[in-house]
C-alpha cells in the first residue's frame, strides 16, 4: 500500500478534552499532522461529524513555565473498535486550529 | 529455546534487533512480522514466545495485551523518548525499551521478561544520552539563531506574529521572514507542523524556551 500522507506525522501522547459534546468528554492524542490526527476519546462519534478539541501541551514538553494549548477543529474520517479500556480510536482530518496561550484558553471555558 | 516475533515496520530496526538475537544459542526468531494482519497471525501461530513491538506500529495496547495473554505471549514494547514508560507497564506489557537500546540491554530485557519479570530501560540514562540520541533535534537547534529560537519557543507557546513582533521590538513583517527562515531551515510548512516538530525534539524545545528566558532577562536587565 502507498502511503499518500503529505504532512509529518509526530507520535505525540498529549491530553486533550473534546468540547462542547458530553459524548466524548476526554481522551488523549496518538499521532498528530498538520493535516490530521489520531485520537483516543470516551464515546463514540460519528464518521463525518465535527468535533472540537483542545490539546494540551504540558509545560515539561516545552520547557516553560505555564502549559500551551492547541485548540482543533476535525472531521471524524475513521472510528476504531473501542479497546479494553473503553475508548475509540478516531482519524480526524483537521479543518482548523488555533494556538491559545493559557489566559486565553482559561478566558473562553 | 527462547523463541521471539520481531513487530515493527521499520525494516532496518527489525534487522538490527535481528542481528543482535541471531547469535545467541538459547534465542530464536520465529517470525518478523511488518504488517499489524502478520503480527496478529504470528501471536496466533508462535504462543509462548516473546513479541518485541514498536508502540506505533501496534498502538492499542489493552487489546494486544489481551491477545498475547490468550497465547502466552510476553510483550516488550519498543517505545519512543517521548513517551511515558507507566502507560505500558501498566497495562501489562512486561519489557520497555527505547530505539537507543543497546545489545547487552536488549538480550537483558528479552530475558527477564522471558523469564516473566518486568524490564524497563532507565529514562534517566535515555535523557542523560538526550544529545547524542537525539541527531535530528540538536542539529536543527544548532542551526537556528537566538532570534530564530526566540521565536521558536514564543510560537509553541501560543503567541500570535504580531505580538511576537511587538514582543522583539519590530515588525509582523520581519517576524514572518524569519519564520520563513525557521521553516526552510527545519522543513515544516506552517506553525502548527513547527510546534509539534519542537514537542517532538524535547531538545529543541528547552534550547527554545533557554534562549527565550536569557533574552528576557537580559533585556529586563537593561531598561
Amino acid at each position: 500500500m502507498t502511503d499518500i500522507r503529505t504532512s509529518r506525522r509526530f507520535q505525540v501522547h498529549l491530553p486533550l478534552k473534546v468540547l462542547g459534546d458530553q459524548k466524548v468528554p476526554t481522551g488523549s492524542t496518538e499521532n498528530i499532522s498538520a493535516a490530521g490526527i489520531y485520537l483516543w476519546v470516551d464515546g463514540e462519534p460519528e464518521i463525518g461529524s465535527f468535533l472540537e478539541f483542545e490539546i494540551t501541551v504540558p509545560r515539561e514538553s516545552i520547557g516553560t513555565e505555564k502549559e500551551a494549548k492547541i485548540r482543533c477543529k476535525g472531521r471524524v474520517v475513521r472510528c476504531d473498535p473501542s479497546s479494553d479500556n473503553g475508548q475509540t480510536g478516531i482519524a480526524c482530518v483537521i479543518e482548523d486550529y488555533d494556538f491559545l496561550r493559557t489566559a486565553e484558553s482559561e478566558a473562553t471555558e | 529455546m527462547l523463541k521471539i516475533i520481531l513487530a515493527d515496520n521499520q525494516a532496518i530496526f527489525r534487522a538490527g534487533i535481528a542481528k543482535v538475537l541471531a547469535v545467541e544459542d538459547d534465542i530464536r526468531i520465529v517470525a518478523q512480522a511488518q504488517t499489524v494482519e502478520q503480527a496478529m497471525i504470528a501471536i496466533e501461530k508462535f504462543r509462548g514466545s516473546v513479541m518485541i513491538y514498536a508502540s506505533s506500529f501496534l498502538p492499542d495496547t489493552a487489546r494486544l495485551v489481551q491477545l498475547a495473554r490468550q497465547s502466552g505471549i510476553q510483550l516488550v514494547v519498543i517505545a519512543e523518548s517521548t513517551e511515558v514508560p507507566e502507560r505500558y507497564l501498566s497495562a501489562g506489557v512486561l519489557g520497555l525499551i527505547f530505539r537507543s537500546v543497546d545489545s547487552a540491554e536488549l538480550l537483558r530485557c528479552v530475558r527477564k521478561v522471558s523469564a516473566g519479570e518486568v524490564y524497563a530501560q532507565d529514562l534517566r540514562k535515555v535523557a542523560n544520552n538526550a544529545d547524542c540520541d537525539d541527531f535530528v533535534g540538536a542539529r536543527v537547534r544548532d542551526r537556528l539563531t537566538p532570534k530564530e529560537l526566540k521565536i521558536v519557543a514564543l510560537i509553541v507557546q501560543g503567541y500570535k506574529n504580531k505580538e511576537i513582533a511587538s514582543l522583539l521590538g519590530t515588525t509582523e513583517q520581519v517576524v514572518k521572514n524569519y519564520l520563513r527562515n525557521v521553516y526552510d531551515k527545519i522543513g515544516v510548512s506552517d506553525r502548527l507542523e513547527l510546534a509539534l516538530f519542537t514537542i517532538h525534539h524535547r531538545i529543541l524545545a528547552e534550547a527554545a524556551a533557554a534562549t527565550a528566558a536569557t533574552m528576557r532577562a537580559s533585556s529586563g536587565n537593561s531598561h
